[in-house]
């Protein structure tokens, strides 16, 4: 990290009224922010009206650590840099345990904040929930409604046999580089 | 929280926006499942619009459809040989090959093939939907006018489709625009046809086209000029000539409704092009000039062929592209090892213009003395590089292929 000259706070507070306290370059993480930083009609304490505390110190811990690893990237020997492989993998842990109304919220926190690492990971996140789950997983994990009658539901089920098999034939081939 | 009978977002929370960047992220073989959660997502799903969103955003999959003998069970072979050695023809099956994400599956039975789906029909995909025509019956091995369809965008499993005019079967057969050609072939007296007709899959609908010159049995068809305009029948033999294969194709142009002959094409008497020839895929970087008055890519397109070596007399193996202005096919890249006669190929649509793989699954010199059927990718690099990759084959998916085709989902 740089030395420490005196690093410039932003404050940010969340829907719920809780105040957040964080060194400029981490809220620039947040295109939103950076924009409204750059013009300079962000003086005081910076408002995040769609997102709860909770959430919003998810988002932050995010920006952190895009700010930790590109802090220093411009030397040669960044002992923060990640292989692509180290991201996939940070990016995952990071999202662990992330429950589905959590990852809608962040979701949405990170499409109004402007941040397009954090919201593919919750794209990624939302994919991999979905994917392989029966009908009646999926609505109980996003409370979608299902509005088929008996009759549709019972028509649906016939037509696709596809669904309720997971991957009978499924073949990885694990040669492969 | 909107919870309006009439509108209800995608997924409740979420603008529809982000929710259905996140839904055209999900794998194709999970979309049944998604169809079957709300009206909603099933609309949604079923519309070709989101196939689209797909492409753009690169999320698409290659789905390679064959029509593939299923390898005989163990147990089968033993019943067999009990019954004193007389073979059942095989079981054929819809197998869906997923170029994606390197997945093997078939595609669901149903009753309406109680002995598997017709042996040697021919497979094309158009709009969004797998359509099988003619073919045997597996149980009379008579050929057949039948027409099945699975509409992958759609769903709802198989469905039977208007049948052809004729029985056929061996015929040339592509996707042109949003239609499906067919001609030639042989009906069930074993009659070289010169008849060719039209399928709507909207509609639902044949119409009959005018005769070919030639009756054409085995041939193999194409389309070219992108548009939907050409459709190319490719050699084959007449009633009387059996086996012996015409040098000479024709065209037909959709536009002007009517054929023409192009002589010299097919100067291999002794092999079948059937299966084994293809509508090119583009070269890469390199633009071909063409002057004006010059043959264009409809009148001439880039055609390919799999040379395995079967019946060229010990010609050199490899994928010849036909050199019109010399009239002879030209090796541009070599074969896999080990890949014998007659191999199945196809054009992997993929999400842009020009597609730039070839599927092809052969028969392998197998280990135990037994033929197996392997599947390779060839891919055409920058700089027009071509590469060879082979696919592991399940042995469930080691049977013969008869036809093969491709979708982009």
């Amino acid at each position: 990290m740089s030395e420490s000259t005196e690093k410039k706070m932003v404050r940010l507070r969340s829907s719920d009224g809780e105040v957040f306290e964080v060194e400029e370059s981490v809220a620039k993480v947040a295109k939103t922010l950076q924009d409204m930083l750059e013009e300079d009609c962000a003086d005081a304490v910076i408002p995040i009206t769609c997102v709860r505390a909770p959430i919003l110190t998810k988002v932050i811990d995010y920006c952190k650590d895009q700010v930790m690893i590109s802090s220093s990237s411009s030397t040669t020997n960044n002992p923060n840099e990640r292989t692509e492989q180290e991201r996939k993998a940070w990016g995952q842990k990071f999202m662990e345990g992330v429950d589905s109304s959590t990852l809608c919220e962040l979701l949405v926190a990170s499409n109004f904040l402007n941040i397009e690492g954090l919201l593919n990971l919750g794209v990624d996140k939302m994919v991999s929930m979905i994917q392989g789950k029966y009908p009646q997983e999926i609505r109980d994990m996003f409370n979608v409604v299902n509005d088929f009658t008996p009759e549709e539901e019972e028509e649906i089920r016939n037509q696709n046999a596809w669904a309720f098999e997971r991957d009978p034939y499924y073949k990885k081939r694990s040669s492969s580089k | 929280m909107k919870e309006h009978s009439e509108y209800r977002s995608l997924i409740p929370g979420l603008p529809d926006e982000i929710a259905l960047d996140c839904l055209i992220r999900v794998p194709y073989r999970s979309h049944s499942g998604l169809k079957s959660v709300c009206r909603r997502w099933k609309r949604l799903l079923s519309d070709r619009s989101f196939y689209a969103h797909r492409r753009i955003a690169a999320k698409g999959e290659d789905l390679i459809c064959l029509v593939q003998a299923v390898p005989a069970s163990p147990a089968r072979t033993q019943s067999e040989e009990k019954q004193g050695g007389t073979k059942t023809p095989p079981v054929y099956a819809l197998t869906v090959y997923n170029a994606t994400n390197d997945t093997w599956e078939r595609l669901p039975e149903t009753p309406l093939f109680p002995a598997g789906i017709p042996m040697f029909c021919q497979c094309v995909a158009v709009a969004g939907k797998l359509v099988l025509i003619g073919g045997w019956d597996p149980k009379t091995l008579d050929s057949i006018a039948d027409v099945y369809v699975y509409d992958f965008v759609k769903g709802g499993g198989w469905r039977r489709g208007a049948s052809m005019s004729t029985a056929r079967s061996f015929f040339a057969c592509a996707a042109v625009g949003p239609f499906v050609f067919v001609a030639g072939g042989h009906d069930n007296q074993k009659n070289a046809l010169r008849s060719a007709e039209v399928y709507d899959p909207e509609r639902d609908a044949w119409r009959a086209l005018p005769e070919m010159g030639e009756e054409r049995d085995e041939c193999e068809g194409f389309s070219s000029g992108g548009d939907g305009r050409f459709f190319w029948v490719l050699s084959g033999y007449g009633t009387e000539s059996q086996g012996r294969f015409d040098s000479s194709a024709e065209l037909y142009d959709a536009s002007r409704g009517c054929w023409t002959r192009v002589e010299g094409v097919w100067p291999y008497p002794n092999a079948s092009p059937r299966s084994s020839t293809m509508w090119a895929p583009h070269q890469k970087e390199k633009k071909e000039k063409r002057r004006c008055g010059e043959m264009t890519e409809a009148s001439s397109p880039r055609l390919w062929y799999t040379d395995a070596g079967g019946g060229n007399g010990g010609n050199q193996r490899g994928v010849r592209e036909y050199d019109w202005k010399e009239r002879a096919w030209r090796v541009v890249a070599p074969l896999p090892e080990g890949i014998g006669s007659s191999p199945c190929v196809t054009v992997v649509e993929g999400a842009g213009a020009p597609p730039d793989r070839v599927f092809m699954i052969g028969s392998s010199n197998g280990e135990e003395g037994g033929v197996k059927y392997v599947a390779c990718v060839l891919e055409i690099l920058n700089g027009n590089k071509k590469k060879w990759v082979q696919l592991e084959t399940p042995l469930e998916f080691s049977g013969y292929v008869f036809s093969a085709c491709s979708l982009h989902l």
